[in-house]
């Protein structure tokens, strides 16, 4: 059932249930999840209501965290944030008296889902939702199966009546059973009749629904922001503090980094928290608050304020795709830019913060008028954004805090792969560095924060320098149909490019500084997408597909193509992630997989 | 000059700072003591005598009283420190004291600690609760706490299950966590 009204219907109603049957919150591991998921805590402790979060990484984590972890909890209210709504959550539960709640930004949303009205809602806005086909045109209506089951019944027990007749009444009039058994003949043969014709109908209406079904299952794309969806409740329930909008400020963010949102959708969001980000941040006030947000215009690049001009240039992956930043001309190239800015090398390799403050302030100033030169739109290297200070500890952007999250996933990676790889099997990345990231995400200790920084530029140029090597080796390869890339099976970073996250990034990146590096004849391979394979370490390979560069309605076929293709060769995944754009399957499977998407994909 | 030892007693309890209790100083109280006492005699023989008719020595006499006074009062003061920071002791370790803080004590200390106890378990059966507990009230009655390990499913007393596996946060009453923080399976964040 899909929800609209996320404080009457949603808020109430999980206050209301969740103090006697228990509020279990099953949340994603992405960016936008677990901004959403602070939120709602932060919500929930003001309520006091108890409630136990559970970090997931994928959906075969969760349905084993169900069937063997919540299976005494019958009566739960289990609350899925940003997974979910996109596949049959049902189809692996036994029991019918647990409760799901759904807020998840994954569209098109299962039609079993938005259905069901017992036992799953979905939190949604309207403009999200999309076409939904009617429940007429995918369900048979229970009225039009009983009626039909009704009638072979019926037929079944006349024919035996019939046989019966004619052995007990054999010696009766002839004529009159004649007469009436031609009349039951005729009656027989146009009941049938209709009863073909029903079949028939039938189906037709199964082709149609089909047809329907995939219509409408073609496109994936994304809906609103999780935590921008759950900020609303929070102004809407008047609770709303700068941590709160801070954290939906990078949800929202983090949607448009990963190219999930357009640049409507995701102006849209800015100009809605734009308001209330003013009305909580006058400038008169006299005590300072310990976080304070204020509007920027800013630059698109990585980690500026906490690494040094060159090194963000260098490991953007816009520049990059615009000076060909992987050969020694695009360096070249780069170098003359920052010379056009009037910045000398010492000041670029210094770090941001220790910049001479002219060059700084001229900084954004000369790299606008530079931008034309290049062949550079302003619009590619800026972004409308917020920027966050915390009292005496400088500013951080919320670009930056897109890095900095990932980077605290990517060292607890390091961690958990260092103490055994059997961990990584099971938590894959999940729990344990879901822990930090909700620490860290509460903004209480701007220590935690300053210790992510590291983490983010080392995770940031590592995924750089493979995309980099992808180009510069041309591993990239282009077929009729789809750009093919691979990553070796002996990269050295290949524990980091194990999270969804990090594949996803690599995939873009890559397709970008690719596809803009080419020269003017290959234009075609700007209308294919992209598939990425990254082996896993446990078994079998990850394969990520992407949208083609030049489409930018931020919706995917690829995943239909997946499920095609897996269809076709008759495999099951082997682990079921929440991504849908994103498949793992068994490593002797590749070259009929890639065979069978090639067709598919032509 | 009258009355250092008896400082420096003060000066020890200083340095060792809050909620430290450094060793009874039986030394230095005896040298004290034993000061006053000399001090005392000297007194009394000056006073006898100027009973008798002497002149001049009750600037002397009162010197020395002063002197007296001030040894009282440090040594008071140092017994009525000990006794305030023993009692504080007991009211965060409860009634058994770890060794080697036991080991500092003095034996008429030890027999006023269990004085102590005796009057305040006493008190606290009168009432009905355990005072030492919950010294200052709980903010809210719900925690959110943090799980550490792999513990597996408990049971609430409301009668549900909770599974507790790491890295999984879960917002309780404040009753239910406190044997977990015990035990060291959750810590509160």
């Amino acid at each position: 059932m899909l929800v609209h009204e996320i404080v009457n219907q949603f808020y109430s109603d999980i206050l209301k249930k969740a103090r006697e049957r228990g509020l279990i919150i099953v949340t994603a591991i992405d960016v936008d999840a677990l901004c959403a998921t602070t939120i709602l805590k932060t919500l929930l402790t003001i309520d006091q209501i108890p409630f136990s979060v559970y970090p997931v990484a994928n959906r075969h984590e969760f349905e084993v965290y169900y069937n063997e972890k919540f299976e005494n909890e019958e009566s739960a209210i289990i609350l899925c944030i940003n997974h979910s709504a996109d596949f049959d959550v049902l189809s692996t539960v036994m029991n019918d008296t647990v409760e799901f709640w759904i807020i998840d930004s994954h569209r098109p949303i299962n039609i079993n889902n938005a259905y069901n009205a017992k036992q799953v809602k979905i939190v949604c806005k309207h403009k999200d939702v999309g076409e939904i086909p009617t429940y007429q045109e995918v369900f048979e209506t229970e009225s039009d199966e009983e009626k039909d089951s009704n009638d072979e019944l019926d037929e079944g027990l006349e024919e035996d009546n019939d046989d019966e007749n004619d052995y007990d009444n054999s010696a009766k009039a002839g004529e009159k059973r004649k007469g009436s058994n031609m009349g039951e003949k005729a009656s027989k043969r146009s009941r049938m009749e209709s009863h073909l014709e029903k079949n028939i109908r039938k189906k037709e209406w199964r082709a149609k629904r089909d047809q329907i079904l995939m219509d409408y299952d073609e496109f994936s794309f994304f809906g609103t922001s999780v935590a921008l969806l759950i900020c609303e409740l929070a102004i809407k329930l008047s609770k709303e503090s700068n941590e709160i909008l801070w954290l939906a400020l990078i949800g929202l963010n983090s949607q448009y980094l990963e190219s999930k949102i357009d640049r409507d959708s995701y102006m849209e969001g800015i100009a809605y928290l734009k308001g209330h980000v003013g009305r909580l941040n006058r400038e008169c006030e006299e005590t300072e608050p310990n976080l304070s947000i204020s509007f920027s215009n800013e630059l698109i690049l990585p980690l500026l304020r906490h690494w040094n001009v060159y090194d963000s240039m260098y490991n953007s992956s816009t520049v990059a795709a615009a000076f060909c930043l992987y050969n020694h001309d695009g360096r070249n190239k780069l170098n003359g830019f920052l010379a056009d800015l009037g910045l000398p090398v010492s000041q670029c390799q210094k770090s941001f913060v220790a910049m001479d403050l002219n060059a700084k302030e001229n900084f954004e100033n000369e790299f606008r008028v530079q931008l034309n030169r290049y062949q550079l739109e302003e619009s590619d290297l800026f972004l409308p954004s917020f920027l966050a200070s915390f009292k005496m500890h400088g500013k951080f952007s919320v670009l930056d805090f897109y890095y900095l999250i990932n980077g605290s996933l990517y060292r607890d990676l390091k961690v958990n792969s260092e103490e055994t790889d059997e961990t990584l099997a099971h938590s894959f990345y999940a729990a344990n560095n879901a822990r930090n990231l909700l620490d860290f995400l509460t903004l209480k200790s701007t220590n935690l924060i300053k210790e992510a920084v590291p983490q983010g530029i080392e995770l940031h140029s590592i995924i750089m320098e493979t995309v980099r090597s992808f180009i510069s080796k041309a591993l990239v390869c282009g077929t009729s149909s789809f750009l093919y890339v691979s990553l070796p099976q002996d990269d050295k970073h290949i524990v980091l490019f194990q999270l969804p996250v990090t594949i996803s990034c690599l995939a873009r990146y890559t397709l970008e500084i690719y596809v803009r590096g080419l020269p003017s004849r290959n234009k075609r391979f700007r209308q294919l997408p992209l598939i990425l394979r990254v082996p896993c370490l446990n078994s079998g390979d990850y394969y990520c597909g992407i949208p083609p560069y030049d489409d930018t309605s931020c919706k995917n076929v690829i995943h239909s193509a997946f499920d095609q293709a897996s269809k076709v060769i008759g495999f099951e995944p082997l682990n079921k992630l929440f991504d849908r754009n994103m498949v793992l399957i068994r490593s002797e499977d590749r070259s009929k997989f890639l065979d069978t998407l090639a067709t598919l994909l032509a | 000059m009258f009355g250092e030892k008896a400082l420096e007693l003060i000066k020890e309890l200083k340095r060792c700072g809050d909620g430290l209790l450094p060793s009874f100083n039986e030394e230095t109280v005896r040298q004290v003591l034993e000061e006053m006492k000399s001090l005392f005699e000297e007194n009394h023989k000056d006073v006898t005598a100027s009973s008798e008719g002497e002149q001049g020595l009750f600037p002397g006499v009162q010197l020395r009283h002063a002197a007296l006074e001030r040894n009282k009062r440090i040594l008071l003061t140092y017994l009525n420190e000990r006794a305030t920071s023993i009692a504080e002791l007991r009211w965060q370790m409860g009634t058994v004291l770890p060794p080697d803080i036991r080991s500092r004590l003095a034996e008429h200390e030890l027999s006023w600690l269990q004085k102590y106890n005796k009057s305040l378990t006493a008190y606290m059966r009168a009432v009905g609760a355990d005072i030492t507990h919950n010294l200052k009230p709980p903010k809210s009655l719900l925690i959110e706490v943090r799980c550490t390990t792999e513990h597996g499913s408990i049971e609430l007393t409301s009668g549900r299950t909770l599974h507790l596996s790491r890295g999984t946060h879960h917002f309780l009453e404040r009753s239910e966590c406190e044997p977990l923080i015990a035990r060291g399976i959750v810590e509160e964040i």
